[in-house]
């Protein structure tokens, strides 16, 4: 349900279509895709990476396919029942699904899957939240092909969570230590099996010829490990890569380039994702409502928007995107008002009593630590903004650039004063994780602390609502206490902007981008006579 | 005697000029590049806003009837979005990078951390490999096997394995970088202190002032530590150029000072996102750091030339 | 000389100890708690504290230090460092796996660097004082001056971006492309890596050699009228062998210095960029074998040239040698 603001810009316009005499998909041929870094894991009930998502879907099939919609469609799963109001699951599993070894796929491999991502040994913390209600004495293995799976009490979006059921051979997982020996290598029952895998460069997949199902086009795909946004866009200019994440400033100075218009296709799209900023509310300064309404006031949004992202990304007023259902367009985007935030600290008692142009209380100047994650230009183009700003309302702001281990280490303990996240999200608007009381850390991602009962109680409404109307009234509702109270300040969502040679056709993106949801990159093609990545020995 | 010596050798005395020079701009940083005048008179009297105003923010006024600007009229960290990535040229000789910040003001102010850095942790390697090498020198035995093996150790790490280590485990910040560097760099002065001692406490004025009873604090600090400082300058000079350009590559890899702090080393590390249109970010930072690493080594080996009696 | 031998392995053996001692302490004293960087990796999630015992137990991060620190010195004597905490691979896999890749470049970077820098040094040693000379002992020092990450990055600004003459990254465009592939791949970050140990090697070979010749026994044979380049080649080159063997030792740290750098900017899969990438990942298993590796390979590079030192120079079997 775009709103106004969201036709307006939103992105590119869907892919060109590709010349007549190429009109029909052909099959064969090797795509080369950049991935920024190394795969972690290709165990897909562990993994947590974007990238180890992207390459675990074309080695292993979830329970369910998202659709471009972003709705559930068969995936292992043929069929599905919702009984008893949403406490019982039925899948019907579809019976000619195969694993990469040539033994056939059954039930049992769900219930282990299941059991894996339970086990505290595997750290399948990823998926693990999102079963918290599982009930084990109910789920089984009902025959060969079906399965039950029970949970003690129903949430509104459990059904896509099952999207992250990526499910394991139970003959193969079962052997050896399921969190140490299973990273590099993988039997799944996806399209592709794996064909080689060289640490820290690339990784490649082969079609399978048994696959059971509707074959995707290409035969092989290669991912190859590019850290560098600026080498990677070279390396697509060259042709060495077929596809590349952009970064604002490549697509502002090459998209109009007409050097490039017959070798690249310029995309740009809106995912499900958002940049905010957790204010600690352990910390006395923070805790005060009118303070952080005055730093958030000190956003810059219009000006980052305009520079930085040169108009490829917006502003934003709540946990909610403005694309999805949840998003309440009452809500006003906070504006850039230095005078107001200094109104608003004078209110608060804050004010430069000693003159060094930092406001003060009580002898306390107004210092605030800001987490930045490292990598990202932009990123750290807004921290220094935010930080110039900051100073004119008297408001002290350091920035610490952290390496996200680093930067999580001390976000995990409470031991920080604010932090910049940017956060993909899932199909589900429920801001239950960042927003609840229970949910502080390290049990779960309230970084801010925050704790408000009228807005516990919301969320719990909220998140066993099965209807969609009713729920999108509570989340209006959060969304303007959340917007008027400031726990985080939510600032932009960017836009994906990718660079795509123009000889990969069939490219659609969903809410979700280029992948993650069905078919995806599996109808991707390359006419015959374009393909120049064919390998010497195959 | 020494020094006409060192004077002997053109080249050398310019790049003992180039040092000073960029010592006097990085002293002088805040009054070379700002954008608010150096003194200025209005309604209120005269005043001095460059050295006392917060540099970033425009506090309201009336114009100023009288102002001296600074040489170069931006400050380092002054962000201007309407000038971002800007060639050199127009107003900002330099170019801008992509905040918008004048690449000549940060420069200069880039020089105080990279001199900073290096003298800093220099005189810490300094102060750490004489003590630990006056000691070993001085008393020998079990003073002189422990210290030996010390030497031993550290130096099998690779410095920039090391440094890069300490820094990036603890917090990154100017400070962390300068102890790194100088807990890291002191085994060549300890050496040099240590083979000078060895040499120096058999001589006859040693003895004689042992004899006299003279406490070992004394003798070592009256006697045989200038004597052996010499040797030890020369080191300390190379030991700058490597400070230097250690400081830049840790900032190069992202484990330098921190935001929005300017150093050559980050400078060059933010261009190396925008080599492909922004050549004037690559360019400049890269030639302060090896002009001033250059002509800390040449003055260096002019030192080592002079004080050594044997060349020309 | 065999006493002088087994001193020379007995210290040896004393800083191996140091090194591994060093090298735990420093890691140990970071401050944090190492169980956060082996859960929570890639998503910000939860974390039962139960999983936190676990691997507590798992990785004796219970037991005092001095146990784990034998634990870990047993384990390092046997090459087994336990598993990364970025992707649970034995250390010792992933190690091997890299550093022939690292050798590599070296290697060639090293020969390149001496056969082109030890007959300059000796050259300049032959003409001491001249302009030529001077002019070029200035070119090398500015060389030495040059940051090797700028250096980097105007290769490839100059011979990828704008002539498109040589890759940009990487050790290899596709798998089986074939040995000049290979080579192209390896041009700048040789080239990077040569141009400062090139000057360095020069500057040593050359003042080794003037040592020599300053010596008497040249002097002498100078004056019964020997040619200077005989006399350079047989006598003085000869005897600045020596030194230019303990180079070998001095050059390994050095090598691995720069391989953090130019693994980094050319996408070089080898050790220098795993201890980087490890270092920022938090991932200690590994960041504590590499720094004991390199320790342990600079500690047997300065021993062989020690021993071969000793084999050479009979006055040092003899005299004080464990300096």
């Amino acid at each position: 349900m775009p709103d106004e603001k969201s036709v307006r810009d939103a992105g590119t316009p869907a892919r060109t279509p590709p010349p007549a005499d190429n009109g029909f998909p052909q099959d064969g041929g090797t795509l080369v895709r950049r991935i920024d870094t190394d795969v972690v894991t290709l165990n897909p009930t562990i993994n947590a990476s974007g990238n180890d998502r992207l390459v675990c879907d074309y080695l292993f099939t979830p329970l369910i396919y998202l659709d471009q919609e972003l709705q559930p469609i068969p995936g292992l799963a043929d069929s599905w029942e919702v009984l008893e109001g949403g406490k019982l699951y039925r899948f019907e599993l579809n019976k000619s699904a195969t694993f990469s070894d040539g033994k056939p796929v059954r039930a049992s491999d769900v219930v282990f899957t299941l059991k894996k991502i339970f086990d505290p040994a595997s750290e399948a913390l990823q998926v693990v939240g999102a079963f918290e209600y599982l009930d084990w004495s109910r789920t089984r293995a009902v025959d060969a092909d079906t399965v039950e799976i029970a949970f003690k009490q129903p949430l509104a979006a459990q059904l896509i969570r099952f999207n992250d059921v990526i499910v394991l051979p139970e003959h193969v997982y079962s052997k050896g230590n399921f969190r140490n020996d299973f990273n590099t290598t993988a039997v799944g029952s996806g399209p592709y099996k794996l064909a080689r895998r060289d640490a820290g460069k690339e990784i490649v997949v082969e079609r399978r010829a048994d696959y059971w199902r509707d074959k995707p086009h290409l035969q092989t795909v290669v991912f190859k490990i590019i850290n560098d946004h600026g080498t990677a866009w070279n390396a697509l200019r060259r042709g060495d890569v077929d596809e590349t994440r952009l970064t604002s400033d490549v697509w502002l100075q090459e998209q109009n380039n007409p050097e490039h218009a017959r070798f690249i296709d310029f995309k740009r799209f809106y995912t499900i994702n958002y940049n905010f900023i957790a204010w600690n509310r352990r910390n006395p300064h923070l805790a005060d409502k009118r303070v952080r309404q005055a730093l958030a006031m000190c956003v810059p949004t219009d000006q980052v928007i305009k520079n930085i992202y040169h108009g490829t990304a917006r502003a934003m007023s709540g946990p909610f995107t403005p694309d999805s259902y949840a998003y309440n367009p009452t809500v006003p985007v906070i504006r850039h008002d230095i005078a107001g935030a200094k109104r608003l600290l004078t209110n608060a008692g804050w004010l430069d009593s000693n003159g060094d142009g930092i406001v003060d209380r009580n002898g306390k100047p107004l210092k605030v630590e800001l987490i930045v994650m490292s990598g990202s230009g932009p990123t750290q183009q807004f921290a220094q903004m935010l930080q110039a700003e900051m100073k004119k309302a008297g408001v002290q702001l350091d920035l610490a650039v952290l390496e996200f281990t680093g930067a999580i280490q001390r976000i995990l303990k409470g031991n920080y004063e604010s932090a910049y996240f940017a956060f993909e999200l899932d199909n589900d608007p429920d801001p239950f994780n960042i927003l609840h009381s229970t949910q502080a850390p390290p049990r779960g991602q309230n970084y801010a602390y925050y704790a408000n009962p009228a807005v516990d109680k919301l969320l719990v409404q909220a998140r066993s609502e099965m209807d969609n109307s009713r729920r999108k009234d509570l989340f209006w509702r959060l969304h303007e206490i959340a917007a008027d109270e400031q726990p985080y300040t939510f600032t932009l969502q960017v836009s994906s902007k990718w660079g795509m040679s123009k000889r990969v056709r069939g490219v659609e993106t969903s809410g979700y981008g280029l992948y993650r949801w069905f078919p995806g990159p599996f109808a991707w093609w390359i006419p015959r006579d374009q393909r120049t990545h064919e390998r010497a020995v195959q | 005697m020494t020094w006409t010596r060192f004077r002997r050798s053109r080249l050398a005395t310019v790049a003992l000029f180039y040092v000073g020079l960029m010592a006097i701009i990085a002293a002088l940083a805040p009054v070379l590049a700002n954008r608010k005048p150096i003194v200025q008179r209005d309604a209120t009297g005269w005043s001095f806003p460059a050295l006392t105003a917060n540099q970033d923010v425009d506090l309201e006024g009336a114009a100023p009837s009288f102002a001296v600007r600074a040489l170069v009229p931006f400050s380092p960290n002054a962000i201007d979005l309407s000038a971002r990535l800007e060639p050199p040229g127009n107003g900002h000789h330099l170019g801008t990078d992509d905040l918008g910040r004048d690449i000549l003001a940060r420069l200069i102010h880039g020089a105080r951390v990279s001199l900073a850095v290096g003298f800093f942790a220099t005189a810490i390697s300094l102060i750490v490999g004489s003590l630990l090498g006056a000691l070993a020198g001085y008393y020998g035995g079990v003073a002189d096997w422990i210290v030996s093996r010390v030497i031993e150790v550290v130096v099998c790490f690779p410095f920039l394995f090391l440094v890069l280590g300490i820094v990036a485990l603890f917090r990154p910040s100017i400070w962390t970088i300068m102890i790194a560097l100088g807990l890291t760099a002191w085994t060549s002065e300890a050496r040099y202190v240590r083979g000078e001692f060895l040499r120096i406490r058999e001589l006859e004025y040693t003895q004689a002032a042992r004899a006299s009873g003279a406490r070992d604090g004394r003798i070592i600090f009256r006697h045989l530590l200038p004597n052996a400082l010499a040797p030890v300058l020369v080191s300390a000079s190379f030991g700058v150029a490597v400070a230097i350009l250690t400081e830049s590559a840790l900032s190069f890899l992202g484990l330098g000072v921190p935001l929005p702090m300017a150093s050559w080393g980050s400078m060059l590390s933010m261009a190396h996102e925008h080599i492909e249109y922004a050549w004037w970010l690559v360019l400049f930072p890269g030639l302060a750091i090896f002009t001033t690493v250059a002509a800390f080594n040449v003055v260096g080996e002019r030192v080592r030339e002079a004080l050594d009696p044997r060349s020309d | 000389m065999t006493t002088y031998l087994v001193r020379r392995v007995f210290f040896a053996g004393l800083t191996f100890i140091g090194i591994t001692i060093a090298t735990f302490a420093l890691i140990h004293s970071v401050p944090g708690d190492p169980i956060t960087f082996f859960i929570g990796r890639g998503g910000i999630n939860s974390i039962p504290p139960e999983m936190v015992e676990r691997l507590r137990h798992e990785l004796h991060l219970d037991e005092p230090l001095p146990q784990q620190y034998v634990r870990w010195l047993r384990g390092s004597v046997t090459l087994d460092f336990g598993l990364s905490t970025v992707d649970r691979r034995p250390v010792r896999e992933v190690i091997l796996e890299k550093l022939p890749n690292t050798f590599r470049l070296n290697f060639v970077a090293f020969l390149l660097a001496a056969t082109i820098g030890v007959p300059i040094g000796l050259w300049s040693a032959s003409r001491s004082g001249r302009l030529t000379e001077r002019a070029s002992a200035v070119g090398f020092f500015l060389l030495y001056s040059l940051p090797s990450f700028w250096v980097a990055l105007i290769l490839i600004q100059l011979f990828s971006v704008r002539m498109n003459w040589l890759p940009l990254f990487g050790m290899q465009s596709d798998y089986d492309t074939g040995f000049v592939d290979r080579l192209e791949h390896m041009v700048l970050p040789v080239l990077t890596l040569t141009y400062a140990q090139l000057a360095i090697y020069a500057r040593f070979s050359k003042s080794a050699v003037t040592e020599v010749i300053r010596q008497d026994y040249i002097v002498a044979a100078r004056a019964k009228g020997a040619g200077t380049v005989a006399v350079l080649w047989r006598h003085a080159f000869r005897n600045a062998l020596l030194p230019l063997i303990t180079l070998l030792g001095i050059t390994i740290p050095y090598l691995m210095s720069g391989s953090v750098i130019v693994e980094k900017i050319f996408q070089w899969d080898g050790v220098g960029l795993l201890y980087y990438d490890a270092i920022l990942a938090r991932d200690y298993p590994v960041v504590m074998a590499l720094t004991v590796v390199t320790a342990v390979l600079t500690l047997l590079g300065s021993l062989l040239a020690d021993i071969l030192y000793a084999v050479a120079d009979p006055r040092v079997r003899l005299g004080e040698g464990a300096q």
